[in-house]
């Protein structure tokens, strides 16, 4: 999967890509959000995968974090900078995109 | 429910239930408690308190708070805002609890963890109930209680909420004294942990205990490919937004029909045993058809809840949350919305009731106060009569049927008067303009359990009746008053509802209400008619001194107000009835989800307004238009 680029924010990741929480950077006019997003578990080093967009519009998006499962809004998941995922992470995500192919 | 218990013997050790949402709490709440629960709201907010009680094997009574379910200490909405008040003692009422029991989801530790090391931090006597450990096991993860109990130093136990002997060792626990004095110390300042801290803590932790891998959630992904799917998705999600409305519609008919038929029998049974006179008229026109407009109520909003219940429990509610967030995000709602206003078409009582799935207090209150604009089944006899009266059966453009069109309007303008209210509050509110997050959990997909649903049900059911239903009683009964009050006249020529209370009001009204092209029949039917919408339509025929009654009563109006009525008249009374709360029941069960008369009292007056305003403009548009 080296051909995949690491998005700078999980909301522009691709379905199944392996990533973790880089750092959270909540918008100014809802800085509340930081906490907020950081309480449902999305903690720095946290393996994270974008796993459905809704339609239309591919908003909301359905977000694997850790052992859970959230709903955001494009502009919720753009407060999440996203670095590339730890390669055992790969493994199940390789199974999981399989399945949905 | 056994409240009465529970009132008068409010002391005792009182244990709190705290947990992460979807941890599985309100089952163990419910495994503990059965029937023996209360469900009121917390002083001076809407948030649901439910308390209940049950006794330990050794026989010791303890009551138990179920705080609603909490991500972490800091509160960020009402309900979370409770939780912490009632942990830090400050809740307004409330006893600080004895004990805490920090239920956690075992298969997400992870995250759960987070919130039992913050609990554990108040310094209170606190215990792990670790549950959905049979889910946890199928999943392949195999944890000790015991090497959990001495990683996070406090007990741990393993619970099933779901199953009948799943809690045995919960109980078991309450009967030893030690658990209920063993307090870590409070650590000031508490706040001041990050949740990344803890999260290292918590990793740690499972590190040690081997259970740190993630494990993928097989067979809720596998549902959730169809379920999110970009195309299978919307379309299960619109059969199961048509099985509800067609469940609360149609199936529903029948329960309501045997109400209305008992309490039609009842009516007689009474009108034949007491004597003519006033106090038959208030037992059988007050009374009983006051205690039969409540009761008609219920069949609609258990059907609508057991299906809430079911979606909720089952885990698919949030799913189709988030598929409709997009169509009621345009209006500054979100996608929890729907149901609630989906069910109102059928009646608005079930959907303001059903408002409660709604998390955002701002989101549910729009949703509560545009649900009466929803065309409900109330205003169908209405809308026939003018209709039937006043539009020809034709054909336009050789396929649609002029009648059918007209009733079609009558739907779109209610949603398109609802969507336009909603648009305005998120416009022009500054609750309205703040950027509200989804942030919303979707959790693995679970077997609802008949229990559960069982008692959910239930408590819908009791809490209309009893804090709803004596609303409506006494509405209903002070609208007969007024209706029958003082009585006609000797040598009275007019129907004898003109010399009454009502007759005065209507006379009175005639003058607010003329420039709406409303004559002083309409205005004294409209006062009966607060009942209910549809009686309304009987109302007139009182009014009119048909001796018709029931169905024929409509057959009998409509020639008769077809030519003594104008086009522009009847087409300003259609308008009317899309917005004006001509609902008591509705105004009554907006006081109980919004805990006081402020709601209602607004509600009823921008419906009014509203409703004022699309009848002004009909009228003159229809009469300009000659």
């Amino acid at each position: 999967m080296s051909h995949i680029t690491t998005p700078a924010t999980l909301d522009l990741a691709i379905l199944g890509q392996p990533l973790t929480v880089d750092r959270i950077q909540a918008p100014a006019n809802a800085p509340e959000w930081a906490r907020w997003l950081e309480e449902i578990g999305f903690i720095p080093g946290e393996q994270v995968t974008l796993m459905a967009k809704g339609i239309p519009g591919g908003d909301p998006l359905v977000v694997r974090i850790g052992q859970s499962t959230f709903a955001l809004r494009s502009a919720e998941a753009a407060c999440i900078r996203v670095a590339p995922g730890d390669p055992g992470h790969s493994v199940f995500v390789a199974k999981l995109k399989g399945n949905q192919a | 429910m056994n409240q009465a218990v529970i009132h008068f013997h409010p002391s005792g050790p009182l244990m709190a239930l705290v947990g992460n949402p979807n941890c599985g709490k309100t089952a163990l709440f419910n495994r503990l408690t059965g029937s023996r629960q209360k469900v009121a709201n917390y002083a001076g907010v809407t948030v649901e308190r439910k308390e209940g009680r049950f006794t330990t094997p050794a026989g010791k009574t303890i009551r138990v708070l179920d705080l609603p379910g909490a991500y972490s200490l800091y509160p960020r909405s009402p309900d979370e805002r409770v939780t912490c008040d009632v942990l830090f003692g400050r809740a307004q009422g409330e006893k600080r609890p004895d004990l805490v029991v920090c239920v956690v989801d075992a298969t997400n530790l992870r995250r759960n963890l987070r919130l039992a090391l913050a609990v554990k931090r108040l310094g209170l006597p606190c215990v792990v109930a670790l549950n959905m450990t049979d889910l946890a096991e199928k999943r392949g993860l195999r944890i000790s209680p015991a090497a959990l109990a001495a990683e996070l130093g406090m007990p741990v136990v393993s619970t099933v909420a779901i199953k009948r002997d799943g809690i045995e060792p919960l109980l078991a626990l309450f009967d030893d004294q030690n658990v209920w004095r063993n307090a870590a110390p409070a650590s000031h300042g508490s706040n001041e942990h990050s949740e990344q801290a803890d999260h290292i803590v918590v990793r740690q932790i499972l590190q040690r205990l081997n259970l740190d891998e993630i494990v993928p959630h097989t067979t809720s992904d596998r549902i959730d490919r169809f379920v999110l799917h970009p195309v299978v998705g919307p379309l299960l999600l619109a059969a199961v937004l048509f099985l509800v409305f067609q469940a609360v519609f149609a199936w529903a008919e029948a329960p309501k029909a045997l109400i209305q038929a008992t309490t039609g029998g009842v009516s007689a049974l009474a009108g034949d045993l007491l004597p003519e006179g006033w106090i038959k008229s208030l037992v059988v026109d007050g009374i009983i058809a006051g205690a039969g407009g409540v009761l008609v109520f219920l069949p609609q909003i258990i059907i609508l809840y057991f299906f809430i219940l079911v979606l909720e429990e089952s885990g698919y509610l949030p799913r189709a949350a988030f598929l409709l967030d997009r169509l009621m995000g345009g209006v500054g709602l979100s996608g929890r919305s729907f149901i609630p206003l989906l069910s109102s078409f059928a009646c608005a009582i079930p959907g303001i009731m059903a408002a409660r799935t709604i998390a955002n207090p701002r989101d549910r209150l729009v949703t509560i106060m545009i649900a009466p604009l929803m065309t409900c089944s109330a205003r169908l006899p209405v809308y026939a009569l003018l209709i039937g009266a006043f539009i020809p059966q034709q054909e336009i453009w050789g396929m649609f049927e002029l009648q059918g069109l007209v009733l079609l309007g009558l739907y779109v303008a209610g949603i398109v008067g609802a969507m336009l209210v909603a648009w305005t509050l998120k416009r022009f509110t500054s609750a309205g303009r703040q950027v509200r997050p989804l942030m919303m959990e979707l959790p693995s997909y679970h077997l609802p359990t008949v229990r559960n649903i069982a008692i959910g049900l239930w408590q819908r059911g009791t809490i209309f009746l009893k804090r709803v239903g004596g609303v409506i009683l006494l509405l209903s009964i002070l609208i007969w008053f007024l209706a029958s009050f003082p009585g006609a006249p000797e040598g009275a020529t007019g129907a004898a509802i003109e010399y009454s209370f009502a007759g005065m009001i209507g006379h009175a009204l005639a003058t607010v209400f003329e420039p709406i092209g409303f004559n002083w029949q309409i205005c004294i039917a409209l006062i009966p008619g607060l009942a209910a919408r549809e009686v309304a339509v009987s109302a007139l025929g009182t009014v009119y001194a048909l001796t018709a009654t029931g169905g024929e009563t409509a057959q009998a109006l409509a020639p008769l107000i077809a030519e003594s009525w104008s086009l522009a008249t009847a087409f300003s009374l259609l308008a009317w009835y899309i917005f004006a709360p001509q609902c008591l029941a509705t105004l009554a069960a907006v006081k109980r989800e919004t805990g006081g008369w402020k709601m209602p009292l607004v509600m009823a007056g921008y419906l009014f307004g509203l409703a004022y305003l699309a009848s002004f403009v009909t009228y003159r548009v229809v009469l300009g238009m000659g």
